[in-house]
C-alpha cells in the first residue's frame, strides 16, 4: 500500500473517531453503540498500519485478492449492523406505540375529570 | 353486561357522526357504550368529536389501524368492560348485527367474527383480487391454526373479557385481523363466525392499498406461518 494513501486513510479514521467522541460528549449516541464504532475504527487503523495481517489472512483463506476479502467482510459487517438496527428500531417503535396509547388514554381521562370539576363549580 | 363499541377513525369527518348515531340508537338489554379512537386524523374528525361531545380518544400521533384498535381494547380493559366490539367508522359494518355478536359471546364464545362470506346476507363481497387473497389467508389459517374462518380480514368482531385482556397486553398491530385469529387459537380461545351484511365504504379509502397488497399478503402469510408453527411453544 502506498504511504500517502495510508496516511490519508489514517487521517480519515481519526476524523471519524473524533466525530464519535464528539457525539458521546454531546450525549447524542449511547455508549453501547459508540463502543462498537470505536472498536471498528481501531481495528481499521491497525489494519492500515500493518496491512500484512489481512494480506496473509486472505491468502490463508484462499481469496484470489486481498480486496475481495475486505469487501466481503465489510459487506457482512454492514449487513449485520443494519439487521441489528432494524431490530432495535422495531423495539423502539413498540415502546413508542405503547407510550402514545397510554398517554392518549390518560389525556382523555384528565379532560373528563376537568370537565366534571367545571360542572361541579358552576 | 357492559359493552364497548370500539370505532377506529382516521379522517372520517364525513362518516363519524352517522356511525355514532347508529350505535346510540341500538336497542339492547345491555349497556352499550362507544369509544372513537381518532388515529391522528388530519381532517375535521377531532373538531366534530369535540363539538358534538362524542366520546373519543385522540391519539397524539398516528399509529395505524392496529395501534388504534388496541387502544380501544386497552380502554375497555382499564374500564372493566365485559364485551368489546370493533366497528369501523366508515359505514362498512351494519349495526343490526351487534346484538347477534353480543348473544354469541354470552353463549360462551370468546371471540366472534362477523363474516360476509357465510350465507347470502351480504350483497357486497369484495373485488375478485381481494377475494382470492382472503381465500388464500383462509386456507393458511386452516392449515396452521386448524380452524375454518371464511372472512379472516373482517374487522367486525366481538371479544369477551379474556380476549380483551389478551389484546390489551399483546396485539399484532401491523397486520392485525388474520394474525389475531392464530394468536387466539394458540391461547385456546373459542372462536366463532357468524353471517353479517357488509356495505361498500361510503367515503374515504380502505386501509389496504392495492399497491401494497402483495406485500401485505406476503407479510401476513409469514406471520401466520410463524405463529402457527412456533406460537404455541413460544408462549409457554
Amino acid at each position: 500500500m502506498n504511504i500517502t494513501l495510508r496516511i490519508f486513510l489514517i487521517i480519515l479514521l481519526l476524523v471519524f473517531l473524533a466525530l464519535v467522541f464528539l457525539q458521546i460528549n454531546k450525549k447524542k449516541i449511547s455508549m453501547r453503540y459508540a463502543s462498537l464504532w470505536i472498536i471498528i475504527i481501531f481495528l481499521l487503523i491497525i489494519v492500515t498500519i500493518f496491512p500484512g495481517i489481512i494480506i496473509k489472512m486472505a491468502d490463508l483463506l484462499g481469496f484470489e485478492t486481498t480486496s475481495n476479502m475486505v469487501f466481503l467482510l465489510g459487506f457482512f459487517v454492514l449487513a449485520y449492523l443494519i439487521f441489528v438496527l432494524t431490530t432495535n428500531l422495531s423495539k423502539a417503535n413498540e415502546k413508542n406505540k405503547n407510550l402514545v396509547q397510554e398517554l392518549s388514554i390518560l389525556k382523555k381521562k384528565i379532560e373528563e375529570l376537568e370537565n366534571r370539576k367545571k360542572v361541579k363549580n358552576d | 353486561m357492559k359493552v364497548l363499541i370500539i370505532i377506529p377513525a382516521y379522517n372520517e369527518e364525513l362518516n363519524i357522526l352517522k356511525t355514532v348515531e347508529k350505535i346510540v340508537n341500538i336497542k339492547s338489554n345491555d349497556a352499550i357504550d362507544y369509544i372513537i379512537i381518532n388515529d391522528g386524523s388530519t381532517d375535521k374528525t377531532q373538531e366534530i368529536c369535540q363539538k358534538e361531545k362524542l366520546n373519543a380518544i385522540t391519539l397524539i400521533s398516528n399509529l395505524g389501524i392496529g395501534g388504534a384498535v388496541q387502544t380501544g381494547y386497552k380502554y375497555a380493559y382499564y374500564n372493566d368492560y365485559d364485551i368489546a366490539i370493533q366497528f369501523d367508522g366508515d359505514g362498512q359494518h351494519d349495526e343490526k348485527y351487534i346484538n347477534t355478536l353480543i348473544e354469541e359471546i354470552k353463549r360462551g364464545n370468546d371471540f366472534v367474527i362477523g363474516s360476509r362470506f357465510i350465507g347470502n346476507l351480504s350483497e357486497f363481497k369484495s373485488s375478485t383480487a381481494r377475494k382470492v387473497g382472503i381465500k388464500l389467508l383462509s386456507i393458511l389459517i386452516k392449515v396452521f391454526g386448524k380452524i375454518k374462518i371464511t372472512d379472516p380480514t373482517s374487522g367486525f368482531r366481538a371479544a369477551n373479557k379474556k380476549v380483551i385482556k389478551l389484546f390489551a397486553e399483546n396485539y399484532p398491530t401491523e397486520y392485525p385481523e388474520p394474525e389475531t385469529i392464530i394468536y387466539l387459537k394458540n391461547k385456546e380461545m373459542k372462536i366463532k363466525e357468524i353471517p353479517v351484511e357488509m356495505h361498500e365504504r361510503q367515503h374515504g379509502k380502505s386501509s389496504i392499498k392495492p399497491l401494497n397488497s402483495a406485500y401485505y399478503m406476503f407479510s401476513v402469510s409469514i406471520a401466520i406461518f410463524i405463529n402457527g408453527l412456533f406460537g404455541k411453544r413460544g408462549e409457554k
